[in-house]
């Protein structure tokens, strides 16, 4: 569970005070999949980027499992990222010079996952996320949407509890950003918390909560009724998918 | 992060660029072969000059005229007071069962037919001398104390002189010129090898009364006195002292044991060794600023990279490790280099100055591979400081 209260995030622009977030509180429960929406400039990122223990919030806790770790160490921050944290970026960021293989194995290092285990683990994500045969491929041999999908598998090596997305789909086609979701929405149902910020309502949909954002506060926390499914996509896609 | 993996995944890095890796490495690799080289080189000469200070004997000390001031700098030759009564004096007085040999040299033309080979010291001497210097003819034999009485005309050569003068044949019994003097050749000494560009060999010896004729003087270059033990040397130099000081001015003679030479010029090659590390080390320094500026590149190039890194859960000591080990393995990768290079430059000197014997020294190899693994530290350890104090949000935003 990721419990957020009061958060206030301040940045200092050249003398100049930018707030990107104004006492926000909101809470997601473990397991749920919810999106985050606003107008750009409204603190989406920030929030991520708070929650995904890559900054600490000038005011404000954030809890993460019951634990408070806005106050923590940066090296502390560093091991749970390791742990209970997965990124999925706008921009992948993959390394370009190693495949695929080699990209969903980076974060091994960082957790001293065993050795042995590795390639294994590494093929099997990879496999979950559709792409047996592009194991050895690199990042400019691949389509974006193939390039996000190592990028999650990358996010699941150390098999953490929550997944933070930022834009997962921002520089994909609408086809490409629907298998990506559809793909989200899996991970969702075997148990993941999954915290996606877009600016896709369709997409939104997907998960079972919005938070609505603008400059820096909650506005709305809408439930979805009519929640929207991988399964309605087109069966082509799942079937890929589909080990 | 295990150390393998650091080296695994700096070596990566390295070979990612491999063109700009290999100029990067480039002056470290040229200060190493320097550093090897003039080492080895200095070692080299060392040994040389020690083997030949203690082929004279370390059982031996000489008497010579007093340096006069400056005049090693200037090169102008000391005037000798020294005479054939000192060395006579000293053989009298002493308490030691010494040998006293005096020698009177000069450098000369010495000829034989058409063939002349100039700047061959002929040494004037007794024959004691073989015994005082451990240094006998190889074939024939050395003068007798008759023939130096009779100022009889007889020479024994240098292997050198042999070899310049007789093209390889045997020179036993035929007869050369020196400044117009024939003298017949009665032996070849054992050969004593070459010290750099000093050929011990390129002399002749004749005897003492004849070298007096032929240079026109009764005064010694030097004497030298051989001692049965080299325990007794501070002791029978004292007694020298003791009784030169008699007919002579303190000014006038100088004595001193080849032990002591042997320390002057260990103290000399230790400044010169000092003097051309300190010129390798000024190149060292200049590839350890290449590597710095290649490795402040290489963290901007990969900003995005470390930020991706510290987002998967890497902790800055990680970020930090990472850089300065590529930093390191670049250095190194240089000292190899330097090592390779230092080995090709050993075997062109020794094409090109067969004379010379030049080896490579292993400590110097240690100690150049040691200093280029403290240069990549020290110079990687900036640019790895500050990959790993990147702002993580920030440097996964940098294009
Ligand atoms: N490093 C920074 N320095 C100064 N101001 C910043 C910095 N990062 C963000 N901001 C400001 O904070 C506010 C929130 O930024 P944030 O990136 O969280 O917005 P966002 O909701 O993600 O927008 P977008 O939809 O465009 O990605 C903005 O006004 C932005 O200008
Ligand atoms: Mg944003």
């Amino acid at each position: 569970m990721v419990r957020v209260k009061d958060l206030v995030k301040t940045y200092h622009l050249e003398g100049l005070e930018v707030p990107a977030l104004r006492r926000l509180s909101l809470t997601v429960e473990a397991g749920a999949f919810v999106a985050i929406m606003g107008p750009s400039g409204c603190g989406k990122s920030t929030l991520l980027n708070l929650l995904g223990c890559l900054d600490r919030p000038d005011e404000g806790t954030l809890e993460i499992d019951g634990v408070d770790v806005s106050r923590m160490s940066r090296a502390d921050l560093a091991h749970l990222r390791s742990r209970k944290i997965g990124f999925v970026f706008q921009t992948f960021h993959l390394l370009s010079r190693a495949t695929a293989l080699s990209n969903v194995m980076l974060p091994f290092v960082y957790s001293g996952y065993p050795h042995d285990k590795r390639r294994p683990r590494a093929e099997e994500l990879l496999s979950y996320v559709g792409l047996q045969d592009r194991m050895k491929h690199r990042p400019n041999q691949m389509s974006g949407g193939q390039q996000q999908r190592v990028a999650i598998a990358r996010a699941l090596a150390n098999d953490p509890q929550i997944l933070l997305a930022d834009e997962p789909t921002g520089n994909l086609d609408s086809r490409s950003g629907l298998e990506i979701t559809a793909l989200l929405e899996r991970l969702n149902r075997e148990g993941k918390t999954i915290i996606m910020v877009t600016h896709n309502r369709e997409l939104a949909e997907h998960a079972e909560r919005i938070f609505h954002l603008l400059d820096g506060v909650l506005i709305r926390d809408e439930v979805v009724v009519a929640r929207r499914s991988a399964n309605e996509l087109v069966g082509a896609v799942a079937g890929e998918m589909q080990p | 992060m295990t150390p393998l993996e650091y080296a695994q995944v700096s070596f990566e890095a390295v070979a990612a660029n491999k063109l700009r890796s290999t100029l990067t490495t480039l002056g470290v690799a040229i200060g190493s072969a320097a550093i090897i080289l003039l080492i080895s080189i200095s070692i080299g000469a060392s040994r040389e000059v020690t083997k030949l200070v203690e082929g004279l004997g370390s059982n031996l000390y000489l008497v010579a005229p007093a340096r006069q001031k400056g005049a090693a700098l200037s090169g102008t030759a000391s005037i000798s007071r020294l005479q054939m009564s000192h060395a006579e004096r000293l053989q009298r007085e002493t308490a030691f069962h010494v040998v006293v040999s005096p020698v009177l040299n000069n450098a000369a033309t010495v000829r034989h037919g058409r063939e002349a080979k100039s700047g061959v010291v002929v040494s004037g001497t007794l024959p004691n001398f073989q015994e005082a210097r451990n240094w006998r003819p190889a074939r024939g034999t050395y003068f007798r104390k008759s023939d130096v009485d009779s100022v009889r005309p007889v020479a024994v050569l240098g292997q050198s002189v042999e070899t310049a003068l007789f093209a390889g044949g045997d020179a036993l019994g035929r007869e050369i010129v020196i400044a117009g003097e024939k003298l017949r050749v009665t032996g070849v000494m054992e050969s004593k090898g070459q010290l750099f560009d000093l050929d011990l060999d390129n002399q002749v010896f004749i005897p003492l009364t004849m070298a007096q004729r032929l240079f026109g003087t009764t005064t010694l270059s030097f004497i030298f006195v051989a001692v049965p033990k080299p325990d007794d040397i501070p002791a029978a130099m004292a007694e020298a002292r003791r009784i030169l000081g008699q007919t002579l001015l303190p000014d006038q003679y100088n004595v001193r044991s080849q032990g002591e030479t042997l320390e002057t010029v260990q103290s000399i090659s230790l400044i010169f060794t000092a003097m051309l590390g300190s010129v390798a080390g000024v190149s060292l320094l200049v590839g350890g600023i290449g590597i710095m500026n290649i490795m402040i590149v290489s963290v901007i190039e990969r900003t995005r990279e470390i930020g991706l890194r510290k987002a998967l859960g890497a902790r800055e000591p990680d970020i930090l490790v990472q850089f300065l080990s590529e930093a390191i393995v670049l250095s190194f990768l240089g000292g190899c280099f330097g090592t390779a290079l230092s080995y090709l430059g050993a075997l062109v000197a020794s094409k090109v100055y067969p004379s010379f014997v030049l080896s490579v020294s292993l400590t110097a190899v240690g100690l150049a591979l040691g200093f280029s693994i403290a240069v990549g530290t020290f110079f990687g350890a900036y640019p790895a400081y500050r990959a790993a104090h990147l702002d993580p949000i920030e440097a996964l935003r940098h294009d």
